[in-house]
């Protein structure tokens, strides 16, 4: 399992975001991608995501030795971004039951109230999120990314508004990812993922990745 | 093959419903649409009460009614997902062509929604003759917003990608549209004329056509609009 | 060169037309000298269209290829059709005026054209109304795309709604309306004349519009 970053650039109109970068990330390892605002850490991992496309580049992903194709990289890839933003009229419950019918899976009730107490939002779970706090927002993030059970999963500012019992449960969680597959991050704050950074990429505003 | 085809449409049901309940809740779009189709309802009856108007004044009356009370509902389908930040979540979970078909059916029950309470209440204000061919009559407003809805669901996403200018979709959509508007007036005012179903076949093939290609031609096209 | 003799002969070719187009040819029977109005009216409107098509067929190349050169040169084929468009409805009023009493009666030709106008202006609108520039030309091809895969329900439809008055476009033997061979020859003539006239408008916005951009610092990443 792998994904094998190569040439990768991305501008917005004649404004360089980055350029040519090119990484290789490995199945049981945690990724830190750091640098200052507008250095291009978000728009790398909406990349990833599929969610934009690159200027140019390549990006491949592996599972074992076979690439995974654009409409199952879907259900290997999990995503908390800040961006993210879900139905404030549903509950938690609904939500996750709604994403969970849309992704195609069948996971009954029992796994999503799991998964929500597993973020803590186990008390919450009927409430329209639109009385949530943003910690709270936060924790349903990781809930929706972790639904589809995937293999590489994107946290950017993973830390973000949560409380202690939050970090904690996120450096589990994040523990928990890299045994099972890849799992990277974004931040501006390496100290809070000094204990998982085992290869980080430094980006500099129009920067030219390593190598 | 056949257990992702059951899954897709699952996925979509799980869209329309969710718009469903989301609608339901904060009445939005139900509310301006609804608000909308009264106010120019009551115009139309207060300017023309004493006019005998003849059935092709009273299609066309209908249909501008309802074009556009139906667009700012329709643009909402896709902007309340951008603006809500929402679409991201949405890109993340499922493909374009599930994601089309969920607005699509959602925008096609909207605008049935509209036809109940708008058609009945024509009917009311406008005092329409006995003498119509009611159930060709509803047939073509039926026909016609389902093409409509089939049309305008492309549209409207792009105007959510073009940082959600609610009033640039009548713009757009209605050259578009314009087949679609000209031949339900026709056959909705033969119909209310009396006519039979014979004598408007041309006009109802012509719309069952328009909207098998501009469907179709919007599912072939809708990830270019969808996905960055 | 071989550009400079093709644009002396486009010269010196419409200036031919257009004297050819009043004297040259002779008054039409019924019409009178009004139907000199053909010789320029026909061939703005079939510019017209010719150069939505060719913006459209840009719009399908970028959706297919992502070159941002085709989204700019259909933009541009379609600013040139928007004002080819304008001319050629401007010219049918004129002479609906004449003929028919009034500038505007909603005739089915004169209905097709408005159609068609009206795309264009919603072509420009959604370009205007969308920043990011990859964007902007996805929306753009997309909506090309949809809005021309009207058009033949509207040539269908239009007949149907409203009784035309308009002469045939291709002289046809049962209309009152006949071309003779003078005619015919300064209509043809003139027809080839205005489609170089236009591939000689697009050739230059583009070299403008190359220049521009180029000013602005494209480079290739």
């Amino acid at each position: 399992m792998r994904i094998e970053i190569k040439g990768l650039a991305k501008s917005y109109q004649r404004k360089k975001v980055f350029r040519n970068i090119s990484w290789q990330l490995e199945k049981g390892k945690s990724y830190v991608v750091t640098g200052p605002n507008g250095s291009g850490k978000s728009t790398l991992l909406r990349l990833l995501c599929g969610l934009e496309k690159p200027t140019a580049g390549t990006i491949a992903f592996y599972i074992g030795e076979d690439i995974v194709g654009p409409s199952s990289l879907r259900s290997n890839m999990g995503l908390v971004s800040p961006d993210l933003q879900f139905y404030g009229q549903l509950s938690p419950l609904e939500n996750l039951a709604f994403f969970s019918v849309l992704r195609g899976l069948d996971k009954s009730n029992d796994f999503l109230q799991k998964l929500l107490a597993k973020v803590q939002l186990g008390e919450e779970m009927n409430h329209p999120i639109v009385t949530f706090s943003s910690g709270m927002k936060q924790r349903l993030r990781f809930a929706f990314a972790l639904l589809h059970e995937p293999v590489f999963l994107f946290l950017d500012e993973p830390f973000t508004n949560l409380d202690r019992a939050g970090k904690d449960l996120v450096n589990c969680i994040i523990e928990d990812q890299v045994s099972k597959g890849i799992v990277l991050m974004a931040t501006n704050e390496p100290s809070e993922v000094e204990r998982f950074g085992q290869d980080i990429l430094q980006l500099a505003p129009g920067s030219m990745g390593p190598g | 093959m056949g257990r992702i085809f059951y899954n897709s449409l699952r996925g979509v049901w799980a869209l329309v419903k969710k718009d469903l309940v989301d609608e339901l809740r904060t009445r939005y779009a139900i509310t301006s649409m609804g608000l909308f189709a009264l106010t120019t309802l009551v115009m139309v009856s207060f300017s023309t009460g004493i006019f005998a108007l003849d059935a092709g004044l009273h299609a066309s009356f209908l249909w501008i009614i309802i074009f556009f009370s139906s667009m700012s509902a329709l643009a909402r389908s896709f902007i309340k997902e951008e603006e809500k930040g929402t679409a991201a979540a949405l890109r993340l979970s499922a493909s374009p062509e599930i994601i089309f078909t969920g607005k699509l059916l959602y925008n096609v029950l909207l605008l049935l929604g509209l036809l109940v309470v708008v058609f009945p209440l024509y009917i009311f204000l406008m005092n329409l003759s006995p003498g119509s061919n009611y159930v060709l009559v509803v047939a073509f407003l039926v026909l016609g917003s389902v093409c409509l809805a089939g049309a305008t669901t492309i549209l409207a996403a792009m105007v959510s990608r073009a940082g959600a200018k609610n009033s640039l979709l009548p713009v757009i959509a209605f050259p578009v549209l314009l087949p679609v508007l000209l031949t339900a007036i026709r056959g909705t005012s033969i119909a209310l004329a009396g006519g039979n179903a014979d004598s408007v076949l041309s006009e109802l093939t012509f719309l069952f056509s328009y909207l098998v290609i501009i469907v179709t031609a919007s599912l072939l096209l809708f990830s270019f609009v969808w996905e960055d | 060169m071989v550009f400079l003799v093709l644009k002396i002969i486009i010269a010196l070719w419409m200036a031919l037309v257009t004297i050819a187009a009043f004297i040259y040819a002779p008054p039409a029977l019924g019409l009178g000298d009004l139907a000199r109005i053909i010789f320029f009216h026909v061939p703005l409107a079939w510019v017209s269209v010719l150069a939505y098509l060719i913006s459209m067929i840009y719009s399908i190349r970028y959706l297919k290829k992502g070159m941002m050169i085709d989204d700019r040169k259909a933009a541009l084929n379609g600013e040139i059709g928007l004002i080819f468009t304008v001319l050629a409805t401007l010219t049918g009023s004129i002479f609906a005026r004449y003929t028919w009493g009034m500038f505007w009666n909603w005739d089915p030709r004169e209905s097709s054209i408005f159609v068609l106008l009206l795309i264009y202006c919603a072509y420009f609108v959604l370009r205007s109304a969308v920043e990011d520039e990859t964007r902007r030309a996805r929306m753009a091809s997309v909506f090309s795309i949809i809005a021309f895969i009207s058009v033949p329900f509207l040539v269908f439809i239009i007949p149907r709604v409203y009784a035309t008055l308009h002469p045939d476009p291709i002289i046809s033997v049962e209309s009152g309306f006949q071309m003779d061979a003078k005619m015919f020859q300064v209509f043809m003539a003139s027809l080839v004349g205005f489609t170089g006239l236009y591939a000689w408008i697009a050739n230059i916005v583009s070299r403008i519009s190359s220049v521009t951009t180029g000013m602005e610092g494209e480079e290739n990443v």
